[in-house]
C-alpha cells in the first residue's frame, strides 16, 4: 500500500495534481448548487417580506 | 409547424426545461461521479506503468481529460454563441455564460496538471512554447467572456458581445491543436488525436477514455448547476419562478 501511495517516487507529483483536479471540480459542483439554494431563499424571503407589507397597509 | 421542429422549440422554452434539468441533476451527477471513480481508480491503480516516465505518466488521467474538455468547451460555447447570434436563442445565452467558468475551470486544471508532470520530465514547472502559451491564452479568454458579459448591465446586449468574443477567440482552438505539430515544443504529441491507432498501450488507454467520458459528464453536470441558477434570474417573475417559491406550503419546497 505504501508503494502505491509512492508512485515510484513521483508520489508528490501525482498526488497533487489528483488532488488539485479533484479539488477544482469539487468546487465547481459546490458553490453552484449552494448558489442556487442561497438565491431561491432569498427570493422566498423577499416574497414573504413583500406579503407581509401588503397586508399592514 | 413542422414536428421536429416543434420538439426543438420547447427546449428553449425555460419552464420546460427547468424541472427537467432538476429531474437529471441526480442522475448525470450519479454517473459523472461513478465514472470518474472507476476511471481514476483504474488509472492509478492497475494501469501499468510507463517504461519512460514510470508511475508519473499517471498525472495523464487528470491532465488529458482536462486539456481536452477546456477546448471541448469552448467548442460548445462557439455553437451556443452562434446560436445567440443567428437565433437570438436566450437559453443559449444563459447556456454560454454558465459555460465560461467551467471552461476556465478545465483550462486551469491542464495548466496546473501539466505543470506538475513538467516538473520531474522536462526539469521545469513552465516553459514559454506554443502549446502551453495558446492554453494559457484560452484561459484569458474564457475570463474575458465572463468579465465581459458581466461588465454589460442589459443582459441581452451583454450575451450579444459575449457571444462575438466566444466566436472571436475560437480561432485560438486550433492552434492550441496543431501546436505541438506546427513548432517545436517540449510537450509530447497526441496520443489519441487518431483514435484508429492510438500510440498508447489498450491497458493505459481505457481508463483514459473512462475518465474522459467522466469529465465530459462532469461539465453536463456543472452546466446543469449553473443553468438553472441562470435561468431563475434571467426570469425573476415569470410564473414558474413564483411557483417555485411559493413559501405557503408546510413543507420545504424542493430546492
Amino acid at each position: 500500500m505504501t508503494e502505491f501511495w509512492a508512485m515510484g517516487g513521483y508520489g508528490a507529483y501525482v498526488w497533487s495534481s489528483v488532488g488539485l483536479s479533484l479539488l477544482v471540480i469539487g468546487y465547481n459542483l459546490l458553490i453552484p448548487y449552494l448558489r442556487h439554494r442561497q438565491l431561491l431563499q432569498s427570493m422566498r424571503q423577499q416574497q414573504l417580506e413583500e406579503a407581509r407589507l401588503h397586508e399592514s397597509s | 409547424m413542422n414536428p421536429i421542429l416543434k420538439w426543438l422549440y420547447q427546449w428553449a422554452v425555460p419552464h420546460f426545461v427547468y424541472p427537467r434539468i432538476q429531474a437529471w441533476l441526480p442522475w448525470v451527477g450519479l454517473l459523472a461521479s461513478s465514472l470518474l471513480l472507476v476511471g481514476l481508480g483504474w488509472g492509478l491503480m492497475f494501469a501499468p506503468a510507463d517504461y519512460q516516465q514510470g508511475d508519473a505518466f499517471r498525472i495523464i488521467y487528470v491532465h488529458v481529460p482536462a486539456a481536452w474538455l477546456s477546448m471541448l468547451v469552448y467548442m460548445a460555447m462557439t455553437l451556443m454563441a452562434i446560436s445567440v447570434l443567428v437565433w437570438r436563442i436566450q437559453l443559449a445565452e444563459l447556456a454560454l455564460i454558465a459555460s465560461a467558468p467551467i471552461g476556465a475551470a478545465f483550462t486551469l486544471m491542464a495548466l496546473f496538471t501539466g505543470a506538475i508532470w513538467g516538473k520531474p520530465m522536462w526539469g521545469a514547472w513552465w516553459v514559454w512554447d506554443a502549446r502551453l502559451t495558446s492554453e494559457l491564452i484560452l484561459l484569458f479568454i474564457y475570463l474575458g467572456i465572463f468579465a465581459l458579459y458581466h461588465a454589460i448591465e442589459d443582459k441581452r446586449q451583454a450575451a450579444k458581445a459575449a457571444s462575438l468574443m466566444t466566436v472571436v477567440g475560437v480561432v485560438n482552438i486550433p492552434i492550441i491543436h496543431y501546436s505541438v505539430i506546427w513548432w517545436n515544443t517540449l510537450h509530447q504529441p497526441p496520443s489519441l488525436s487518431k483514435l484508429d491507432t492510438p500510440s498508447i498501450h489498450p491497458d493505459m488507454l481505457w481508463p483514459l477514455l473512462i475518465t474522459l467520458l467522466a469529465f465530459k459528464l462532469l461539465f453536463v453536470w456543472m452546466l446543469l448547476l449553473r443553468l438553472r441558477t441562470e435561468l431563475v434570474l434571467r426570469y425573476p417573475k415569470s410564473a414558474w419562478v413564483q411557483a417555485l417559491i411559493k413559501p405557503n406550503d408546510n413543507k420545504e419546497p424542493k430546492l
